[in-house]
């Protein structure tokens, strides 16, 4: 295949600002879907995904567009998830393309996640094309957001092109725009083999599917290949591209973009991010920009039902053939039992994941609330990772404690400059820097640790900014902070569940926030219950649920019989939801109250 | 209406009495109420009673039981009921202190009520329940232990003691939910019905249901039946029946009921079949809302097997939580179980 008519590119946009509208408009355009089997925004597949409105998975698709100048175009789109979560996958999806389609909403303006993947774009060395969509919304305003684009990045005002994926005004200048704008792929067809992991998924027949852009050199079926990072080598078994069904082909040249599959059993062995080479005649180095996908996030998950143990490592097992960047290992809690700490890559990461366990597997989990990996420095002078309060040593024993630290930026009105800073401020946040991004918008960046961020700030800054405000952050490393282990007892017995890590100094607050709110989840018992928080031996909260006096029906006749039979059903169908500690009983919410405090 | 509903009413009687007479059964009791039956002008209350009895066979001691508010009774209907054969009143009181009734939306005053109760001992009536609340937004312990000094004075031969249910949706509620009129404190409440079992004990009344008090001998039969699931008939608009395992309730819309009545001879709007394990655990829930409990002879004889067996955990768990306690071969809730009966009731099911 001729390489000067291939283009690869993604589209870059903010949730809701159109971009699968605009990828289906391209497909339409392209005839790579007829319109009788098009399902509204064919890229996002799984369910969860459309219903968040959000990609969670990088697909690629190969279109054949005709353009008028007469030549037959291969396009090959490059779906990037959408979140902060899903940095690392969307900088490799960034690093297939040589060009990106910046999608803005007239009447939003560019938002920080947008903002942060088009200056990965630009250091990808990508040609950015910039689309204003939605001018057909009344309240658009195209040339504000024109000037915004322009101050920021530095666009000529003729690059832009103003649409509407929903009327399909504009697709066609988008179209042709890909062609002359974006540069037909570099690399040479002779050099030995670099092809770029860019996604990948498990295939019960196939094993795993790597999405792969040829670089240098090319592939095809038999070839014995190796994986630079993971230094391991198979068999081609099968190439491809995605029409966007699977379409074998025989080989992928430099330039290309397609699937491979090669009886990989693991995802695990697959690494985003990786470089495939020949194993006869391998690459001296491989492509840049490599690293692990780190689990950042991490939270206990336990079956209500001790019986589901097995079930859940099963479906964890599943999940990860998936997804590489779940981790997770058994871990047990006096208070819950058996269940897993798990990994994630963010907190976005870690919903979906407990839904598809509820959604797919059937399972009713107990999720403890989300803590960051803290560094230990030992007074041994030893160095250990801790994944969960309950593993912190004791705390004569520790010297120091590092956290990890994000570098976070939020776009919103000018107007809201203020209740935002008084956020990160509340959050522990260190002023960065402040830009106008046009006379009433701005972007501040403040330096966060990740554990202030977890703890409901996008909520409370959306809140805060009307909803206006949009976030990004981006791990800058780990640095000592002065946190302690805040305890909470039921009944004077430690919950080990209910522990987490906090800033001394919000210590007391949270103390006595989290002893308010678990008063009011704990049910009255038939003894009272006291609830304490504890740092250490130091209980600085307490509170008291009483003991329930009353509980009964004063009527039942006849007719009350079948009423009877629900209300004590229902009473107890509540009681078997409850995990039993000691003596006590404690409904779910409570070990997720942590997160939920004002 | 009135009489078209009173013909379907009786025609389902009619109907149903096969069921008793297929197996040789009389009835032991009947109970008029749900509603205020006493408002009905004497003549068709005379024949309500009548041909009610009339469709079935009847035992020759049967309890027969009427509801009577107060506020609609006089001598003459009263006198036509003991006539007609109704055995027992039983009369919605509630409270002799007239601002609690009124607070409760009650047409009737204290004085009414007493009245009404004299007037039910000179018609000839000899068991007459009394009906009464606590718990009422407002009422003091003293006001409660007044009421009840009172009603002990007229001496009925049984007493129903309510804790007050706020209904969603009735004036009362609306007036606790908006704040004008602050509920009843938990722990009053639980005095006033432990200062009521106190009172009423030491008065000669036997405890014998949560909350139910009667003088030795006038425990409501009726009600006993319900208590025991054993086999009821329910008649008329949304009224439920137990028989041969199954429960059955009616429609509840009056206009539905009649025209089903009248067009199929049934106006059955579910069927509920229970199990063996159905009614083992239903026996159980029911029974320990007696004082005498349940007894293990009288449960091994009817399910065949040992309560122990069938409920070894919810009543380890109860003894243990000291709600139940055993009385020689009989499992009841104890004296601080009486309040929390649910707590120990919903381990049976």
């Amino acid at each position: 295949m001729w390489s000067s008519t291939i283009r690869n590119f993604c589209i870059i946009a903010h949730i809701d600002h159109g971009k699968s509208t605009l990828a289906d408009r391209i497909l339409e355009a392209t005839s790579s879907i007829s319109q009788r089997d098009m399902t509204d925004q064919v890229l996002d597949s799984m369910d969860l995904e459309r219903e968040r409105g959000i990609t969670i998975k990088a697909k690629a698709v190969r279109l054949t567009y005709e353009s008028p100048d007469g030549n037959e175009y291969v396009f090959n789109l490059i779906d990037t998830p959408g979140h902060v979560d899903f940095g690392y996958e969307v900088s490799r999806s960034l690093a297939a393309c040589e060009g990106a389609v910046l999608v803005v909403d007239a009447s939003q303006g560019i938002e920080a996640q947008t903002l942060a993947n088009l200056y990965l774009a630009i250091e990808n060395d990508l040609v950015i094309i910039p689309v204003i969509n939605k001018i057909d919304l009344p309240n658009a305003d195209p040339d504000r957001v024109m000037r915004e684009l322009q101050d920021i990045i530095g666009f000529n005002p003729d690059e832009f092109i103003f649409a509407s994926a929903k009327t399909g005004e504009g697709v066609q200048e988008v179209l042709e725009a890909i062609v002359q704008r974006v540069p037909p792929p570099r690399g040479d067809a002779k050099a030995p083999l670099k092809a770029l992991i860019f996604d990948s998924h498990f295939d019960p027949y196939r094993g795993v599917i790597a999405y792969t852009r040829v670089m240098d050199g090319h592939l095809t079926t038999g070839q014995e290949i190796k994986l630079m990072a993971t230094d391991k080598e198979f068999e081609v078994t099968e190439l491809g591209v995605f029409k966007p069904e699977m379409d074998e082909t025989e080989s992928l040249s430099a330039g290309e973009v397609g699937y491979l599959a090669a009886g990989v059993k693991n995802v695990q062995d697959m690494h985003v991010g990786d470089t495939i080479t020949s194993a006869k005649h391998p690459a001296d180095e491989p492509l840049p920009g490599y690293r692990r996908a780190t689990p950042m996030v991490f939270c206990g998950l336990y079956p209500i039902e001790s019986s589901q143990y097995e079930d859940l490592r099963d479906a964890l097992t599943k999940l990860r053939l998936n997804d590489a960047s779940l981790v997770f290992e058994p871990e047990t809690s006096v208070a819950l039992g058996f269940g897993f700490r798990c990994g994630f890559l963010g907190l976005l990461h870690m919903d979906i994941i407990q839904e598809r366990l509820e959604r797919e597997f059937d399972l009713n989990l107990i999720t403890t609330a989300p803590n960051v990996i803290y560094r230990v420095q030992m007074t041994s002078g030893e160095r250990i990772e801790v994944d969960s309060p309950s593993k912190l040593p004791p705390t004569s024993k520790i010297e120091a404690i590092e956290e990890p630290y994000v570098q976070a930026s939020v776009i919103a009105p000018a107007d809201y400059i203020g209740p935002i800073m008084e956020l990160c401020q509340e959050r522990r946040g260190q002023y960065k820097d402040m830009e106008y991004l046009s006379e009433n918008r701005v972007r501040l960046v403040y330096n966060l640790p990740l554990s202030e961020i977890l703890l409901d700030f996008f909520d409370r800054l959306k809140s805060r900014t009307r909803g206006y405000a949009s976030l990004d952050y981006e791990y800058i490393g780990h640095f000592e902070s002065d946190l302690v282990k805040l305890d909470i007892l039921l009944n004077d017995r430690p919950v080990d569940a209910l522990s987490c890590m906090i800033h001394r100094e919000k210590a007391q607050e949270r103390g006595r926030q989290l002893v308010e709110k678990l008063r009011d989840i704990i049910p009255r018992q038939l003894f009272d219950v006291p609830i304490q928080a504890a740092v250490g031996s130091r209980v600085i909260s307490r509170e008291t649920v009483r003991a329930i006096r009353k509980n009964v029906l004063q009527k039942c006749y006849g007719g009350d019989v079948s009423r009877k039979r629900k209300l004590l059903e229902r009473q107890r169908e509540g009681k078997r939801r409850m995990k039993q500690l000691g003596n006590v009983e404690i409904p779910q919410e409570a070990f997720m109250a942590v997160l939920k405090v004002d | 209406m009135i009489d078209r509903y009173m013909e379907a009413l009786l025609l389902e009687a009619r109907i149903q009495s096969a069921q008793v007479r297929g197996v040789g059964a009389e009835v032991s009791t009947l109970y008029l109420g749900g509603g205020t039956p006493t408002c009905l002008p004497k003549e068709l209350l005379g024949s309500l009673v009548t041909e009610t009895l009339r469709a079935f066979p009847v035992a020759h001691n049967a309890e027969i039981t009427m509801e009577a508010n107060p506020g609609t009774v006089d001598l003459g209907k009263l006198a036509c009921l003991r006539d007609i054969g109704v055995t027992r009143l039983s009369m919605g009181i509630q409270s002799l202190e007239d601002s609690l009734l009124a607070r409760l939306g009650r047409a009737h005053s204290a004085e009414d009520a007493i009245r009404a109760f004299h007037l039910a001992r000179d018609a000839g009536f000899g068991n007459v329940n009394v009906d009464l609340i606590y718990g009422i937004p407002g009422q003091t312990r003293k006001d409660w232990e007044e009421t009840l000094d009172l009603v002990v004075g007229l001496r009925p031969e049984h007493i129903s003691a309510y804790g007050l249910m706020l209904e969603e949706g009735t004036p009362l509620w609306h007036k606790v939910k908006s704040g004008i009129l602050l509920p009843c404190d938990e722990d009053l409440e639980i005095n006033m019905y432990y200062s009521a079992k106190e009172k009423l004990n030491m008065t000669g009344y036997r405890h014998y249901e949560i909350s139910n008090f009667a003088l030795p001998g006038y425990e409501c039969r009726h009600n006993i039946i319900y208590w025991r699931l054993e086999p009821y008939i329910g008649l008329g608009a949304g009224a439920h029946s137990y028989m041969n395992g199954e429960r059955r309730s009616n429609l509840t819309d009056p206009e539905d009921y009649l025209r089903s009545i009248m067009s199929l001879g049934s106006a059955v709007a579910e069927r509920e079949a229970f199990s063996k394990a159905d009614q083992m655990s239903t026996v159980m829930i029911l029974g320990l809302r007696m004082a005498d409990g349940v007894g293990e002879e009288d449960f091994h004889r009817r399910f065949g097997i040992q309560m122990c067996d069938a409920f070894g955990n919810a009543i380890e768990k109860g003894v243990a939580q000291r709600l139940l306690e055993w009385d020689g071969g009989r499992l009841r809730l104890t004296r601080y179980g009486l309040m929390l009966s649910n707590e120990a009731m919903r381990e049976f099911l």
